[in-house]
């Protein structure tokens, strides 16, 4: 057993040598995970000829599925669709009769949306969330998104250098410790090591590069639109107000879909809302825990594992 | 090279989409104390300048018309701020906002009198050498006056003008505004002003309360403002015309209306300019 720990911690190793060529692991370890993080961000965009995105898809991948479907509501009322009662809290959202899309995930807000509907609602039907799915599986294949399988690849093999490195250096310090030798060096570069790993790897990105300088630039000509959602919201046209909510995410834009905040002594739950299930829970902030797994159409999407942390 | 800024619009964040979207935008102006230079301009004023839109920095707070002369860090902001935007001029108010520390938060008018004039010359003079690009001053519209001018407001600006070689940006909607609450003829005000050193051109809406016309820019355009402009343009032909609107905002279509107001007036005043000459 002895034997093992001490081939674990490289004791044929001297101290001072040994806090050298722990570095040194470290970094290379560093560089080649970082290698397949910059990997994931030059997944490229494959369609061709490109598509443009419409609202609710800029929505999504900007922040996800919520607001993906606040903006096809948004997009829904000024395409003449669906009839939102602003004045009251949660808008009750009722389709008008006659009125036809090809779009799928219209066509189900426009199916759920008789008699009349909420957002919270419509976020926790099932043929809702489906759809909400299917998008972010369509913007997966077309690239738009990481594939959460690759981002999990990379997040198993920065965890397994992370664990390999601790037990090393742990194991060395703890043996250290035994027989009275100086190991606080190697507890910093232990230390060093998690803190660092932590602020590489802990967030891994969602978007390739060209997803994100399409969203950029969007947004950097939208502007003049950002300004003016922000601060005279009523008097943007509809389609202007779905197209601010999807890349500004414009809270007054977004407030009348939500329930009115409700305050208790105990908890302010503010104005979330959640789909109970006994797997999958939502949050109006739009993040989950590393413990928590998310339904498909909240932003976390499903690239949520243990070693990334979700959100737009 | 002559000066030529054509339909501008006074930039407001409330208005931003519908300026950008505003086809026949020649120019736009900056308030200087809303871009301070430690702060970037606002990308949907970046991507005006882009597309080639011209800005004037247009001040509140220069005090031109106080004892005091004008603070040389106000007058850093207002150079900043044109030359970050690559202004062809900058404007301030014929007026005065403070005494020494205290501030009146409005501004107010200037006593007419040689003192005065002296005093504002003296102003002048310090703005204009510490500013890169010719400076326009603008007529204001007060509610009360001073008593016993020396000269009226035509006569004091006319002789401010030559005498400190500055530009006019001559507020119509004030002139209405003064012609409305004090008396007087905006007609025979355009016959005693230079026109030919008109920069550009103020026109916003206003309401009358308790029997006062206040200039708010929070109305739609009055058709009296509208129509002085008209007879403006068929006296001379101003280089810009801008829109002010301070509150209350229009939605797009109103603003495309009161662009149309504004392109209508100039339109029929240059027509009778050209029909009179011919």
């Amino acid at each position: 057993m002895s034997f093992l720990f001490d081939l674990i911690s490289l004791q044929f190793i001297q101290g001072p040598t040994f806090l050298f060529v722990y570095a040194g692991l470290m970094l290379a370890c560093g560089i080649y995970l970082n290698g397949l993080r910059q990997g994931l961000r030059r997944s490229g965009i494959q369609e061709i000829p490109r598509r443009e995105l419409n609202p609710y898809e800029l929505a999504y991948l900007r922040d996800g599925g919520r607001r993906a479907l606040a903006t096809a509501v948004l997009q829904l009322e000024a395409k003449g669709g669906l009839q939102v009662d602003h004045e009251t809290r949660p808008a009750p959202l009722t389709a008008i009769a006659g009125y036809q899309s090809e779009d799928p995930l219209e066509q189900v807000i426009l199916s759920q949306a008789k008699p009349s509907v909420t957002l919270p609602e419509l976020m926790c039907s099932p043929s809702v969330q489906g759809q909400i799915a299917a998008l972010q599986a369509d913007l997966q294949a077309r690239n738009w998104l990481i594939a959460p399988e690759r981002i999990r690849r990379v997040s198993k093999r920065a965890s397994l250098a992370l664990f390999c490195l601790a037990v090393m250096g742990l194991t060395r310090f703890w043996i250290g410790l035994l027989h009275n030798r100086p190991a606080m060096y190697l507890l910093a570069e232990v230390v060093f090591m998690f803190l660092a790993f932590w602020h590489f790897f802990s967030i891994l990105p969602k978007r390739p590069a060209e997803s994100d300088d399409y969203l950029e630039k969007m947004v950097r000509e939208r502007s003049a639109l950002a300004a003016t959602a922000r601060a005279n919201p009523d008097a943007l046209k509809s389609e202007d107000a779905a197209l601010a909510l999807a890349l500004f995410g414009t809270a007054p834009l977004m407030l009348s879909l939500l329930p009115a905040p409700t305050y208790s002594s105990s908890v302010d739950h503010g104005s979330s809302f959640s789909c109970s299930s006994s797997s999958s829970s939502c949050s109006s902030s739009s993040s989950c825990s590393s413990s928590s797994s998310c339904s498909s159409s909240s932003s976390c999407g499903s690239s949520c594992s243990s070693f990334s942390s979700c959100g737009g | 090279m002559s000066l030529r800024l054509g339909l501008g619009v006074s930039w407001r964040a409330q208005l931003a989409l519908s300026i950008e979207r505003y086809p026949q935008l020649g120019f736009v102006e900056l308030m200087v104390e809303h871009f301070p230079s430690h702060k970037p301009l606002p990308q949907a004023v970046l991507n005006l300048l882009e597309r080639g839109v011209q800005a004037v920095p247009h001040g509140l707070s220069l005090s031109l018309g106080g004892a005091e002369p004008p603070a040389r860090e106000r007058l850093r902001e207002m150079e900043a701020l044109a030359r970050r935007c690559h202004a062809p001029l900058v404007s301030e108010h014929l007026a005065f906002v403070r005494a020494r520390e205290l501030e009146s938060g409005h501004l107010l008018p200037v006593e007419r009198t040689p003192e005065s004039l002296e005093i504002v010359l003296d102003n002048l003079r310090q703005a204009q050498q510490a500013l890169s690009r010719p400076l326009y001053l603008e007529n204001i519209a007060t509610i009360v006056d001073w008593p016993q001018p020396t000269w009226e407001e035509a006569e004091f600006l006319r002789l401010l003008v030559e005498r400190s070689g500055c530009g006019l940006l001559l507020d119509v909607s004030n002139l209405y505004a003064n012609s409305r609450n004090h008396g007087g003829d905006p007609l025979e005000f355009l016959s005693r002003i230079p026109l030919e050193r008109i920069g550009y051109v103020h026109v916003g809406g206003g309401v009358e309360h308790d029997g006062i016309y206040h200039d708010t820019h929070a109305a739609p355009l009055p058709s009296e403002v509208i129509d002085l402009l008209e007879e403006l343009c068929a006296l001379c032909d101003p280089p810009g015309v801008l829109l002010e609107r301070d509150d209350d905002f229009p939605g797009e279509q109103e603003f495309l209306e009161e662009m149309a107001k504004i392109e209508g007036a100039v339109r029929r005043g240059q027509r009778r300019r050209v029909e009179a000459t011919v």
